[in-house]
Formats: C-alpha cells, structure tokens, sequence
C-alpha cells in the first residue's frame, strides 16, 4: 500500500565516458593515423628512391671509371674520361698516395665530408677498389646532385600541395564521424526520455524500439519485458487495493447498519463515533493506494470556484450535524485551472474534515477561492478557528502517519500527506499557515498556467 | 413505499431491512440477480437498492437490462468500489444514485426519499421534517397540525427546501425556482424571503431551521436534539 516516496537524487556517479566522445576520440585517432600514414608513405617512400638512384649512379660511375683506367708503363695512371663528367674521383694505390685525381676532387671532398647538412648540395661518395695486373688501386667516386630531379619533384608535391588538401579532408571526415555517431545514438536519447515517463502511476509506457540501432533493441526489449513483469505487479497490487476495498467496507457497512439498529441511542451516538474513526481510516488508506496506483490526469481544465462550491453544497450537511458552519468565499466567477477534478477535491474534502476535527463547535469553516495572479497559481484555501498548527508540527504533518501534538480525536495522520502527495503531483504546494484570527489556514496551490 | 433490496451480505440485508423499516420504508429483499428479476417481474417496486457484486451476476449488468427494457424504476446503487462512482452515474450507468459502502441509514433513507420525489417518481404526497409537515398536493404547511399561514414565494421556497430537506442547495438553483430564469431577481430579494421564513417557522415553533451557507446556498435541517 505504501510506495517510495520520491527517493533522494542517486548520485550521479562518474560516468564512464559518454559514447560519442570514446567512439569520437577513437575513431578520430584512428582518422589521423591513418591519414599519416596514407599521406608520408609516398614521400618516406620517394626519400629512399631517392638514395636508391644515387647509389646506383655512383656505382654506375664507379664501373666507368674503372673502365677508364689504364696504366702506364712508367707506373703512371692515365684516366681515360670525357672532359665533360658529372663527377668526381680519386685513384690511390694501396698505401694511399694519390695516384690521379679530377679537376674538382678537392672542393668536393670536402663537402662530401660533411654531407647530409641540409640546404647545401647533396654530395655522395662511393668507394671501392680494382685489382690491376700491378697491384690493386683504391677508386673513391663522389657525385654531386646539383639540381631537383624528378623524385624530388614528387616529394615537394607531397608536402606543398597534396598534404594542405588532406588536411581538409581529415578534417571533414572527423566531423561526419562526429555527426554520424550523434545521428546514431539520437534515438537513445528518445529512449531516455519515454523510460523518464514511467512511475508507479504510468506503468503502461513501454520504450520506443523503431528506429533504434539493432545493437539496442534486444536491450530494449528484455527492458520493455521487464517492464511487462512489473506493470503486472502494479496490477495486482491495483487488483489488491480494490479487493481491500470490498472486503474492509463491506464489514464495516455490516457494522454501522448494525449499531444504527440497536435500541440503545446513546451506545449508538457513541459507536457512531468510533466507526466514523474507522471508516475514516480506510477510506483514507484506500485513496493512498488509489493514488500510488491510479494516474491522476492533471492536464484537465477545471473549475476551481465550482469545485469548492460543489463540494462545500456536498460537505455542509456534515459540518452542519457536527455544529460548524460552512462558507465559500471568491467563488462568484470561475477560476480555471488545470487538474485532476476527483483528486483536487478529495485534496479539499481532506482539509475540511480536517477544520471540522480541529475547530471547536459552532465556529465557522471558510473556503476561499482565489484566482491566479501574475507569476502566481490559483489557490484553493481552507480556515478553521481552531488552536491551528503548533510551528514545530508545521513541517512534519505532510508525513505519512504522523500527527501533531495537538490532535486528539480519530485520525490516522494520512489526511495531509494524501493533500501534499496530491498538490505535488499537480506541481503545486500545499501550504500550512496560521488565519489572522488564530486558527489554522491550509492553502493549496497550484502551478501558473 | 416499497422498496426491493438485492443484496448478497446476508447480515448487512437484514440489518438494512430493519433499519429501513424504521424509517417507514417497506424493504423486500433478494440476495441474487435471477431473484431480483423474478421479483421484479411480478411486482411494482417504488424504488431498488442495487448491490452490484452479486453471486451469480454482475448488479450493473442487471441495471441495463432494467433500462433497455425502458424501466424508468429509481435506482440506487451501494457498492463498495469508490472508484465507480462517477461511472455510475454515467450515460452508461444509468444508476440515479449511488452510495459507497459503508453508509448510514439515514443518509441512505434520505437519498432513497431524494429520489422518490424526482420527477418521473411517484411523488411522495407529504414530506416531513422535524415537527414541520409540507403537502405537496395542497401545498400547505403545519407545525404539529396548526397551519402556517404562508405566501405564495414564501410556499415554493420552503417547498424547495425541505424538498431537499439536509442537503444544501444553491442560491442560484434557489432563485431560478422561485422567481424563474427570466426575472429580473433584486440582489437581496431571495435573503429577505428566507428570513421571513425562518421568521414564520420560528413562530410557529418548527423544530427546522434553514441554515445559511455564505457563498454555497441555504440547507434546512432538523435543529432538534
């Protein structure tokens, strides 16, 4: 019969990452190795043709070169190549004297020396050696590179022109990998928010599954089942408060007829008393569990000046046979809202039996209606002349089963917390405040339209 | 006047019976729905009292075929289910009133009277309240046989009142009765006629009183202990 009362907040503990930002991050990793990869292959890969090509001139030359050697009878060298070369070269014998060497050996040996320093000639050198019929000959070959072949055509493409359009691109595919993931998680975010629509209440919602990614619809499902099992326990527990219902006020219906049939009129009056006690009690145990297991409709638009005046034409006979008056004011022009009729009234019923417990006879109950006003709801209030709420009780009568110090008399402490669970659910208030003659005033009041 | 009770709870029948009885109502009892049926189809009943979880039927059920058959009998249901209420009353109820168990008797008796004086119902001749006594067939009033000497507005409001005798009634619905929805009403007309009233019943030592409601309407009730 009870249910939770709005549990604390869980705290939110830290999320292990949303999935946007771990796919993001991934995928946009993956994004940018990739393009490096794609992008510095070609030019890693023209670096080494590059030295590959060299080599293979150098060698080339080599070969020339050893071609062109000849000796003289003297033991002289004579190199027998073209003025016109594209290099340069040394010819030692083994103990390391030159024994010829080309017009530009010397300034090119020393760049050689120090080859590899950028933004100077590329100058290579190769060496080996021959075996002559008079001995071997130590051969160093040194090649200069003087302008930009074609390979280093291709690498200057690479980094001038086709790495500032891949950046780009990269760019462009990290944003629809971004976009592309969000459009595919959207419909979680619908999910969330029909799964936030589920109370003891509206156990009747069940999670969107169209449109949802396939991963996540078995999820949904076993979710939604889920949900089946436990709508089925509402029902029953539905089933059991209306079975309640039958079987308390029927017993009880049994008893009162039975006491109003007995001679005895003032053991009557009495009895009277007590079951009145009684089938207040259940009466009210029965609207909590109507209220935890019904869906209030607080979209309907009402009227709360007719409300109070119907129910106070229906109440007065009460109030008039336990010698309290009963006035309605600010009910001449309709005030509209929007609510749950049944429930707002059993919210007032509750405050004047409330008053008609609490105030002394042949006092006066006032209902006062008045209308919303900017930024503020329309209000539905209640006055008795009674000793009023004591200050400490003030914030603690809303509890279930508690009741004030100053109570006497039957009552189960349900009445206000039924009231407070009512204006709560409408977004509203119920206000428990002092009237200016001393007794107490209970105002409900309900959210600006 | 003759009232059928078709109520299953055997105990609950018998005090009901009694306890009606006391208020003057002749209580004929049944306990399930082909009884009901079979009583009805046999006798005139001035009013039933419908229990609507029978034994071998649903009471509701028993109310359409009532009126499908175009018996325009009062019907008062009890039930022990708050929630039907506002459906019983309904277009598709067709119950003209209900009560939700546990309930008084007298509460039930006035409810049973309310409904016998609607129109369509066989109207009760004379209405009592306290020592009051109004009849509506000569329209006079007396308090313990003396005769109250009573105009013509003062007769309708006070036969407005006790018509609806412990129950309150609105001062619009109060002054759409006496003075018709065409009049022009002066502000305070319909205040001065009540106190008139209550001047005369309290001359003629009536023990009921006509009770004002600020901002509801006007209830008359037996004051006495």
């Amino acid at each position: 019969m009870t249910s939770p009362e709005p549990s604390p907040a869980i705290e939110a503990r830290h999320p292990s990452g949303s999935l946007t930002s771990r796919l993001g991050w991934r995928l946009g990793g993956l994004f940018v190795v990739a393009f490096l990869v794609a992008g510095l292959l070609p030019y890693i890969n023209s670096r080494d043709d590059r030295s590959e090509v060299m080599a293979e001139t150098l060698q080339a030359d080599m070969r020339l070169l050893a071609k062109a050697i000849a000796r003289e009878p003297d033991g002289r060298i004579a190199v027998g190549l073209p003025q016109e070369i594209h290099f340069a070269y040394r010819v030692r014998d083994p103990n390391g004297a030159v024994l010829a060497k080309s017009d530009g050996w010397d300034g090119l040996q020393a760049n050689a020396m120090k080859a590899g320093k950028p933004g100077e000639l590329q100058v290579s050198m190769l060496s080996g050696h021959i075996d002559m019929p008079q001995g071997p000959l130590l051969l160093d070959v040194v090649l200069v590179d003087r302008g930009p072949s074609l390979i280093d055509g291709l690498v200057n493409e690479w980094g001038d022109e086709i790495l500032p359009l891949l950046l780009p691109v990269l760019g462009t595919a990290l944003l629809i990998g971004v976009w592309t993931i969000r459009r595919s998680l959207a419909p979680l975010a619908r999910v969330a928010d029909a799964a936030s629509a589920i109370t003891p209440r509206e156990t009747g919602v069940r999670l969107p599954s169209d449109d949802l990614p396939a991963e996540l619809v078995p999820l949904v499902t076993a979710v939604n089942d889920a949900l089946d099992r436990l709508a089925e326990g509402f029902r029953h527990q539905r089933e059991f408060a209306a079975d309640a219902a039958h079987e308390l006020r029927t017993p009880l219906a049994v008893l009162s007829a039975h006491i109003e049939t007995l001679p005895d009129k003032a053991a009557v009056a009495s009895l009277k008393q007590d079951l009145f006690g009684m089938r207040r009690l259940v009466d009210q145990m029965l609207a909590v569990a109507e209220l935890d297991a019904r869906p209030l409709h607080v979209d309907a638009e009402i009227d709360l000046a007719a409300l109070a005046v119907e129910l106070a034409t229906a109440m007065a006979p009460l109030c008039l046979a336990q010698h309290r008056d009963l006035a309605v004011t600010g009910a001449e022009h309709p005030v509209r809202v929007h609510g749950d009729g049944a429930a707002l009234r059993r919210a007032l019923r509750n405050l004047i039996e409330n008053a008609i417990a609490h105030s002394p006879e042949r006092s006066a109950i006032e209902i006062r209606v008045t209308a919303a006003a900017a930024g503020r709801g329309a209000t539905m209030s209640v006055r008795d002349s009674g000793p009023g709420f004591a200050p400490a009780d003030r914030a603690r009568v809303t509890q279930r089963f508690y009741r004030g110090r100053r109570a006497k008399g039957p009552g189960a402490g349900l009445g206000l917390a039924i009231v407070a669970r009512i204006m709560a659910v409408h977004g509203g208030r119920l206000e428990i405040g002092a009237a200016p003659g001393g007794g107490a005033e209970v105002t409900l009041r309900l959210p600006p339209l | 006047m003759r009232l059928l009770l078709v109520e299953d709870n055997d105990r609950l029948a018998h005090f009901l019976v009694k306890g009606l009885g006391a208020e003057g109502f002749a209580v004929d009892h049944v306990g399930l729905v082909d009884e009901a049926e079979a009583a009805l189809a046999t006798m005139r009943f001035d009013a039933i009292l419908l229990d609507l979880g029978l034994p071998d039927g649903d009471g509701m059920d028993l109310l359409r075929r009532l009126r499908a058959k175009g018996d325009t009998t009062p019907i008062l249901v009890t039930t022990a289910r708050g929630d039907l209420g506002d459906r019983l009353k309904g277009l598709d109820g067709g119950a003209d009133d209900y009560l939700i168990k546990p309930f008084e008797i007298a509460e039930l008796a006035a409810r049973l009277r309310a409904l016998l004086r609607r129109p369509g119902a066989v109207m009760s001749r004379e209405i009592e309240l306290g020592n009051l006594r109004f009849d509506a067939e000569s329209r006079t009033a007396t308090v313990e046989g003396r005769a109250l000497a009573l105009g013509r507005r003062e007769t309708e409001l006070l036969e407005a009142l006790i018509r609806r005798g412990g129950r309150a009634i609105a001062k619009s619905a109060l002054e759409n009765t006496i003075y018709g929805l065409a009049g022009e009403v002066e502000p305070n007309a319909l205040e001065v006629l009540v106190s008139r009233l209550r001047r005369r019943l309290a001359e003629a030592g009536a023990t009921a009183q006509i009770h004002t409601l600020r901002g509801i309407g006007y209830l008359m009730a037996d004051g006495a202990p």
